[in-house]
């Protein structure tokens, strides 16, 4: 089953249970026509029986002998005190049904047919159908009993073969059976027709996502259906995908290209410096000082590269990065007394922590994430500013850590775009060598962490980067 | 020839600015767009050196301005984008030339020379007028196969004049070309290196190439007067 087509499968299926239902169908009539021809000759039986009955009439005997006047055909028995009329109607042999009729005792008074003598003698039940097997053979039964005046105790007994009513369901059924191959025939092409007309709308759909698959192109969208049903919401879904997929490689494509300009600016530098100074001699100071350019120029391409790396290792999540309990409290504390000895413009670096705030965490990323706020807060703070970092437990029983400059601020536009990928403010650009990555990695190790970052900042009084846990 | 040099990186600035000058050309540099623009209304420049990527005003948005004004001042782009569209883009928008970073101070420094060149329609380095012959690449100067040496300066003034001989440029105009906004001095600057020049080029020989018109400026000329 399932090395075949979908279309096959529907196609089987569908004509399968179509033919099974046929099939059922076949057994029902034949079990209801049955039954409804039983009780056709049940019926039947009955009325042959009751006519009959109407044929008997008791008679003295000054009645018969007027009566033989008028009716001399007809039949008259001695019976008890009189006699016993039978009208020439009365048919012993109607059809297939046979009567006779008989004395309380069970001995046949009337009624020439073979089943008359061999029924002679059974156990009457009054006014009740019932089969019997007869040498072989089933008929249906009825006896009738007389309660008329003068004809007490009289019974009549009517048969009729069962072999009657299955001769009539075999006529029906063969007939029937007739048309099953050309009923069977249509249901194959039905289905067919079915499962063809079911299936073309996604044929459709994978036409046009293999030319997707095939060509470069990813702008390519599938064609909506025009009834919104399954089809339609899978094509949705598809197409959402597709949005998704040519969103991110669109993404890809410029953190590629960000990259490459970000690492051929400090590439650019160095080969420059070397080029310049190699030209010609040099005295020792303009050597120390393309020293110091490559150093630096070189120490920003390592972070940087540090930094891709970290973002594209953090993707891959607590493989790369195993988390611990760890004291969030001595961490801070650490990186702050590093940092504050680091003497930039004149800025100072307090810290405010409360101690043994514990978090599951990977140490190496959160020393990462800090140390990127505060470089940051350094490089846009102003000359003798002031760096504040702050951790604490907030009203709302989450572990809160601060960072606060009173440097040059961020402007409203700028806000929600920071923590993108190398986004880079403008205006603040005065001399410093930004890269765009730190921020960017900051957010993805507060999120790494199941934390949340926000900026608070007022261009030329500040900025306030809060992050909770 | 005075340059324009425009570039947020400190450092590279700083390199290329040095290498510009070492080069004998002189060079106003600047670390944003917005400077950029000033610097080009306040001056004249023979040549415009622009990064793409720059705070304020960017590359494009400053060349928009200069061509605006329908300056044919050659504009040369430093990117550090590669990709097609972005060279394709800097070229329609009017820039004679561009180079991706990372790149060689020696080719930077040969492009300007041909950007140079051909807005004074030489299709050469060597600048002749008569028998004095000029080198713009090796800075070399020979009057009748004899070497002469000339300093940064004199260089540069022998190299604008030659650029326009037989055209008389003002004290103002060799001013402007030779010497940046850093230069202080007093307005008889330009004489006084004339005067230099004039040591080394005419002094040992019998003609005399470069001509004073009273009253507007100096040219050169290998015409007899």
């Amino acid at each position: 089953m399932k090395k075949l087509s979908i279309r096959t499968r529907i196609f089987l299926l569908f004509s399968s249970a179509m033919i099974l239902m046929m099939i059922i169908m076949f057994i029902l009539v034949r079990i209801i026509s049955a039954s409804v021809m039983k009780q056709t000759l049940s019926e039947y039986l009955i009325s042959a029986v009751d006519s009959n009955a109407l044929m008997l009439v008791y008679m003295t005997p000054e009645e018969v002998e007027q009566a033989k006047v008028y009716d001399a055909d007809d039949l008259y028995l001695e019976y008890g005190d009189g006699y016993l009329q039978v009208d020439d109607d009365f048919l012993d042999i109607l059809n297939d049904v046979e009567s006779a009729l008989y004395d309380a005792e069970g001995n046949l008074i009337y009624g020439n047919n073979p089943l008359s003598r061999e029924l002679a003698g059974e156990a009457f039940t009054d006014s009740r159908i019932y089969e019997k097997k007869i040498s072989g053979k089933e008929y249906i039964v009825y006896d009738r009993k007389f309660i008329e005046e003068n004809l007490e105790g009289l019974w009549i007994r009517g048969t009729v073969p069962l072999s009657q009513e299955e001769i009539q369901v075999f006529r029906i059924s063969t007939s029937m059976a007739a048309f099953l191959p050309l009923l069977i025939m249509i249901v194959i092409l039905v289905s067919a027709f079915a499962a063809r007309s079911i299936l073309k709308p996604i044929r459709h759909m994978e036409e046009t996502a293999e030319q997707i698959a095939g060509g470069e192109d990813l702008n390519r969208r599938i064609e909506l259906p025009q009834n919104k049903d399954e089809l339609y919401g899978l094509a949705t879904t598809y197409n959402d995908m597709l949005d998704r997929l040519e969103a991110s490689f669109a993404r890809e494509r410029q953190f590629t290209s960000d990259a490459s300009h970000e690492l051929r600016t400090p590439l650019a530098v160095i080969m420059a410096q070397i080029e310049h100074v190699s030209s010609k001699d040099r005295s020792v100071e303009e050597y120390k000082s393309a020293f110091d350019t490559v150093d630096r120029q070189s120490r920003r391409m390592k972070r940087l590269v540090e930094d891709m790396l970290n973002l594209s290792r953090i993707a891959q999540g607590e493989k790369r990065y195993p988390v611990t309990e760890l004291d969030l409290s001595v961490l801070v504390q650490n990186v702050c007394q590093d940092m504050g000895l680091f003497n930039y413009k004149g800025i100072t670096l307090d810290s405010n922590v409360t101690e043994g705030i514990m978090l599951r965490g990977n140490a190496d990323l959160l020393e990462r994430m800090l140390v990127n706020l505060i470089d940051n807060a350094y490089k846009y703070g102003r000359d003798n500013g002031n760096i504040t970092v702050t951790l604490f437990i907030n009203d709302d029983g989450k572990k809160a850590l601060i960072v606060t400059d009173n440097g040059i601020g961020i402007d409203e536009k700028s806000k929600d775009k920071i923590f993108d990928r190398f986004y880079r403010e403008d205006s603040s650009r005065s001399g410093a060598s930004g890269y765009g990555l730190g921020l960017s990695l900051v957010r993805e190790i507060v999120q790494f962490h199941g934390g949340h970052i926000s900026v608070e900042s007022v261009v030329n009084v500040g900025s306030k980067f809060i992050i909770e846990f | 020839m005075r340059i324009l040099f425009a570039e947020d990186e400190q450092d590279l600035n700083k390199i290329v600015v040095d290498a510009f000058e070492e080069a004998g050309f002189t060079v106003d540099s600047c670390m944003n767009g917005q400077d950029a623009i000033d610097y080009w209304k306040a001056a004249e420049y023979d040549v415009i050196v622009l990064d793409v990527m720059m705070p304020g005003k960017d590359g494009y948005e400053v060349l928009e301005e200069i061509r605006s004004k329908n300056t044919q001042v050659p504009v040369l782009f430093l990117t550090a984008r590669d990709a097609i569209e972005e060279r394709v883009r800097g070229l329609d928008a009017g820039a004679n030339d561009y180079l991706v970073k990372p790149f060689s101070l020696e080719e930077l420094m040969a492009r300007v020379r041909v950007l140079t060149r051909s807005s004074y329609n030489k299709a050469s380095n060597i600048l002749t007028c008569g028998e004095l012959e000029l080198d713009t690449a090796s800075k070399r100067v020979t009057r009748g196969k004899q070497p002469i040496d000339l300093t940064t300066k004199e260089y540069q003034l022998l190299e604008y004049l030659m650029y326009n001989q037989g055209t008389i440029l003002t004290r103002k105009q060799i001013e402007d070309h030779i010497w940046n906004f850093d230069y202080e001095g007093g307005t008889n600057v330009v004489d006084v290196y004339i005067g230099y020049l004039r040591q080394k080029i005419d002094k040992p020989f019998n003609s005399k190439m470069i001509r004073t018109k009273r009253g507007t400026g100096y040219m050169i000329t290998d015409e007899e007067a």
